[in-house]
């Protein structure tokens, strides 16, 4: 593990250029409170938040003479959007930055309600919302705002998708995935997307998880062998991404390889969890490595659980898969003492 | 310039364009810290290995259970404890393995109760099977030098008097105010357990000086007072409760931020009192607003706009409190 010296020497960086850009960002975090008063601050911003947005429908309510129309919601939800918009471009605590994130939210989700509503598809709401997130990650810089907006986007993308019986539904869900994986690894210029790739990188296993784990091999969707071999493909292919930082010993081919018999072998969500956990070791984030394992471990749960055999069957395999996995961690243990 | 760097900093640094994109990855991966990962991977295996053998060796007791004599049943339970506990000897009772292992003999001693009150179906109430399971396990806990076996204790006991007041308590004395109170009480056992605690670290017994030993009796002790105080809100009775609920956390207040100072606890003290003071005001707005002669919409639009005005002028002075009284308390603690 190098220090700040050794990478500049490293990376030919301008070594004063870097000591201002850390500089600057470590004053911002020492007068920063702590995440517990964060935490009471952010919880009073969003009940005051439902008392606003309860106000203002109450108001609106008292302008426009009817309930049963969506229209007027569409037009609530634009206000709230652009109030919450506006406040948050100029929040100068946490408890601004929360409410107006609340405010915001509340807006596109009714705004979006209102659009399914008037125009009976879920599709177009979903859009609609994922325009409204675009437009207000675009316009801000809050990291709490731009996971949250990402996830009610997801949320509608995900619904409109399941209602819409789509062909290679698994292929839909799974593309947040690599565009998670781009942006943690190709970050952008001027601005902190990570709280957007994170959602977007457990968007798809949990929207995976949740629709099917993909264990049962009888359903005509998982016998469609396009969508495993296509998964296998966009899953090799990350891995050739990431093939340098994973083990610069073992060559790309070898990794390859075995990334396309992973997603061809492996159920979806199963393939994302060992991307994310590939992922966190390629980037060194210990966050990243929890959340890839509690998802591999829910699917390894959800494999066994599954299976259309006996307890007692069951119990054998277990013991037989802990046994061989106990030894490979005695044997490579056993490597690195004689090594 | 011997500065460690981490993965945010780095992120930084791209933001700020001294970092190309195409170097991204290679910089994260002369920064990453291979001996960790390599200890994590190992560790990460033995886990996942250690976890499929004993979920296959519980899927065989549940495969043969149901078949099982009641005396194979308590058997496989007490060889589960003395293992355990024999295990904690031999590995040494105040290294964490050994706690652990003690802990874990503790535990199975309450599924030992609960099975032999399944067999025998005693009729005992629920609370006498707790009592009896921290009584039991009393010694084990005497020898422990550790906080979280201290816990747990003081867990089986909040449960058990919580059980012995909503199947005792209420039911002998039915009312909505008796509720009220017996919410307030089931309190005692976390406030109990905050001044022993207290007293204990006082003596010099480090081992129970973590923070979280005074959080989280403190934070379940308050919500206990607030959802009490909250309740005599809603049903408009026992004014002395709210008072009662309202006091307790002004001193808890006092005794965190001047005599004990400790960021943490004060500010979740605070956070709750403030919570209390926002519901008051709420109720008070609206029982004013009850008798109003205006429409019902116009009057809900206005009874919501107090109430944002409310809050939020709470909330701000919440923060300003907080933001003030962290640097005097931070500067108080030993």
């Amino acid at each position: 593990m190098m220090d700040l010296q050794e990478l500049c020497a490293h990376l030919a960086l301008d070594g004063s250029a870097v000591r201002e850009a850390l500089a600057a960002d470590d004053e911002r975090r020492a007068q920063e409170m702590p995440w517990y008063v964060k935490g009471v601050l952010g919880i009073a911003a969003w009940i005051a938040s439902v008392l606003v947005v309860a106000f203002g429908i109450f108001l609106a309510a008292s302008l426009f003479a009817s309930w049963e129309d969506a229209d007027p919601f569409i037009l609530i939800g634009l206000v709230f959007f652009a109030i919450g918009i506006w406040m948050l471009r100029r929040a100068k605590s946490f408890f601004q930055e929360q409410l107006s994130t609340a405010i915001t939210l509340a807006g596109i989700g009714l705004a979006g309600c209102a659009v399914a509503l008037l125009a009976d598809h879920l599709t177009v709401a979903a859009l609609a919302v994922s325009g409204l997130a675009a437009l207000g990650i675009a316009l801000t810089r809050d990291g709490t705002f731009q996971a949250l907006s990402g996830t009610l986007a997801a949320g509608f993308a995900l619904v409109a998708l399941l209602d819409g019986d789509i062909p290679a539904l698994h292929l839909w869900l799974a593309l947040p995935l690599p565009v998670g994986c781009w942006l943690l690894t190709y970050p952008p210029l001027r601005r902190d997307l990570r709280p957007l790739a994170i959602v977007l990188l457990f968007a798809a296993p949990l929207a995976l998880l949740w629709t099917d784990p993909g264990f049962d091999l009888g359903r005509p969707q998982i016998r469609d062998i396009g969508v495993w071999l296509a998964r296998a493909i966009a899953i090799a292919s990350m891995a050739w991404l990431l093939a340098p930082n994973l083990s610069p010993g073992i060559p790309r081919g070898v990794i390859l390889i075995a990334a396309l018999l992973l997603g061809i072998v492996l159920p979806p969500a199963g393939s994302a969890g060992l991307v994310i956990l590939a992922l966190a070791f390629a980037l060194g984030s210990r966050l990243l490595a929890i959340g890839g394992i509690i998802v591999t471990g829910y699917v390894l749960n959800a494999f066994y659980y599954d299976l259309d055999t006996t307890l007692l069957m069951k119990s054998g395999m277990l013991v037989l898969a802990g046994g061989v996995l106990t030894g490979a961690w005695f044997l490579l243990g056993r490597k690195d003492t004689a090594s | 310039m011997t500065q460690q760097l981490d993965l945010a900093s780095l992120y930084r640094l791209r933001q700020a364009d001294i970092l190309p994109a195409a170097r991204f990855l290679e910089a994260a991966r002369l920064l990453r810290d291979d001996a960790f990962w390599r200890c994590w991977g190992h560790r990460a295996l033995l886990g996942l290995g250690l976890a499929h053998i004993l979920a296959g060796i519980i899927c065989f007791f549940a495969f043969n259970w149901a078949d099982m004599p009641p005396f194979a049943k308590f058997a496989v339970i007490a060889a589960g404890i003395v293992l355990s506990a024999l295990s904690s000897w031999l590995v040494g009772i105040h290294r964490p393995a050994g706690e652990a292992l003690l802990i874990g003999a503790s535990v199975l001693t309450g599924i030992l109760l609960a099975v032999i009150g399944q067999v025998y179906q005693t009729g005992a109430d629920a609370f006498q099977l707790f009592a009896a399971w921290g009584l039991v396990i009393l010694p084990w806990l005497l020898v422990s030098r550790s906080a979280a076996h201290w816990a747990v204790w003081a867990l089986i006991y909040y449960l058990a008097w919580s059980l012995y007041l909503a199947q005792v308590i209420e039911v002998l004395h039915p009312g909505r105010l008796m509720d009220l109170q017996c919410i307030g009480l089931a309190a005692l056992v976390p406030i109990i357990a905050l001044l022993l605690r207290e007293l204990a670290v006082l003596a010099d017994m480090r081992w129970m000086d973590d923070g979280w030993t005074r959080i989280v009796p403190l934070l379940i002790a308050s919500s206990h007072l607030f959802s009490m105080a909250a309740g005599a809100l809603l049903a408009d009775i026992g004014i002395a409760l709210i008072a009662l609920a309202a006091l307790l956390l002004g001193a808890a207040m006092g005794i965190y931020g001047r005599i004990l100072p400790h960021f943490a606890a004060f500010a979740t003290a605070c956070a709750f009192l403030a919570l209390l003071v926002a519901a008051t005001g709420w109720r008070l707005v609206a029982l004013g607003f009850d008798s109003l002669p205006l429409p019902e919409a116009e009057r809900y639009t206005l009874l919501l706009f107090l109430m944002v005005l409310w809050c939020v002028g709470v909330a701000f002075v919440l923060q300003k409190l907080l933001r003030r009284a962290k640097p005097w308390i931070d500067e108080g603690r030993p």
